[in-house]
């Protein structure tokens, strides 16, 4: 239903893998890694996650949204570790009877996956520096003193 | 009054809070009550910036309110602000 990969994904291999003769429609999401965010020029990307919260909250999302939806199949995957620029980092599938149910069901599994899991995001840019996202007021006086020094990480 | 017996907990840090603490976790003894105690007592330590409000935490596994009190020999995860996708 949910996992997390250390490996490039197949996307036509998990596609395949929803196949259902009740599904009158299939839609998908991907996630890719892109080159800027917020006005700075992003080299790659580096991907943590808890692995057993995510996996349990993921699948309380995926239920949640077959319930909602009336999905027929459903399936996540998310990237962990260092990804390039233009790689995949999350995919999201669905089917249902309807396209209606489809889209629905997709977005809202996509949207709940990026505000629940412990799953972080730090982007390096161009120029050197780094940072997690959404956490640009995580650091203590302290910790922007040692960042600005030089000493925080490469 | 006796002082309460301290607790044995094993914590669990990641993305910013691994990398303010310099470590991915430690075994420590504990006289907090409660969770919201333990985190007091670990960003005094790490003098890590983030305030409580933006963190989640989670004990053997299950997301856990901070007013919930620290177990001895449970395993807690302090979880920053997330950014899957």
């Amino acid at each position: 239903m949910f996992s997390i990969a250390t490996e490039s994904l197949d996307v036509n291999l998990l596609r395949l893998s929803l196949d259902d003769s009740r599904a009158g429609a299939y839609v998908s999401f991907e996630g890719w890694v892109r080159d800027h965010n917020e006005g700075r020029a992003v080299t790659r990307l580096e991907y943590e996650a808890h692995q057993s919260l995510a996996v349990s909250e993921a699948e309380r999302i995926l239920l949640e949204a077959k319930d909602r939806f009336g999905l027929i199949a459903f399936r996540c995957i998310h990237r962990v570790g260092t990804l390039a620029i233009g790689e995949l980092a999350v995919w999201v599938g669905v089917t249902a009877a309807h396209r209606a149910e489809a889209f629905e069901g997709c977005r809202y599994i996509i949207d709940e996956i990026k505000a629940r899991l412990p799953i972080w995001k730090k982007e390096h840019y161009a120029d050197g520096s780094s940072q997690w996202v959404n956490c640009q007021s995580c650091s203590s006086p302290q910790h922007q003193l040692a960042a600005a020094s030089g000493s925080g990480t490469p | 009054m006796t002082e309460a017996p301290k607790k044995q907990v094993e914590i669990q840090y990641f993305a910013v809070l691994k990398e303010q603490s310099g470590i991915p976790g430690e075994t420590i003894q504990t006289s907090a009550q409660t969770l919201r105690q333990l985190y007091v007592q670990l960003k005094e330590k790490h003098k890590f910036g983030l305030p409580l409000e933006s963190l989640r935490v989670a004990v053997d596994d299950q997301f856990r309110s901070w007013d919930d009190l620290v177990e001895d020999r449970s395993k807690v995860v302090l979880i920053p602000p997330v950014a899957g996708g």
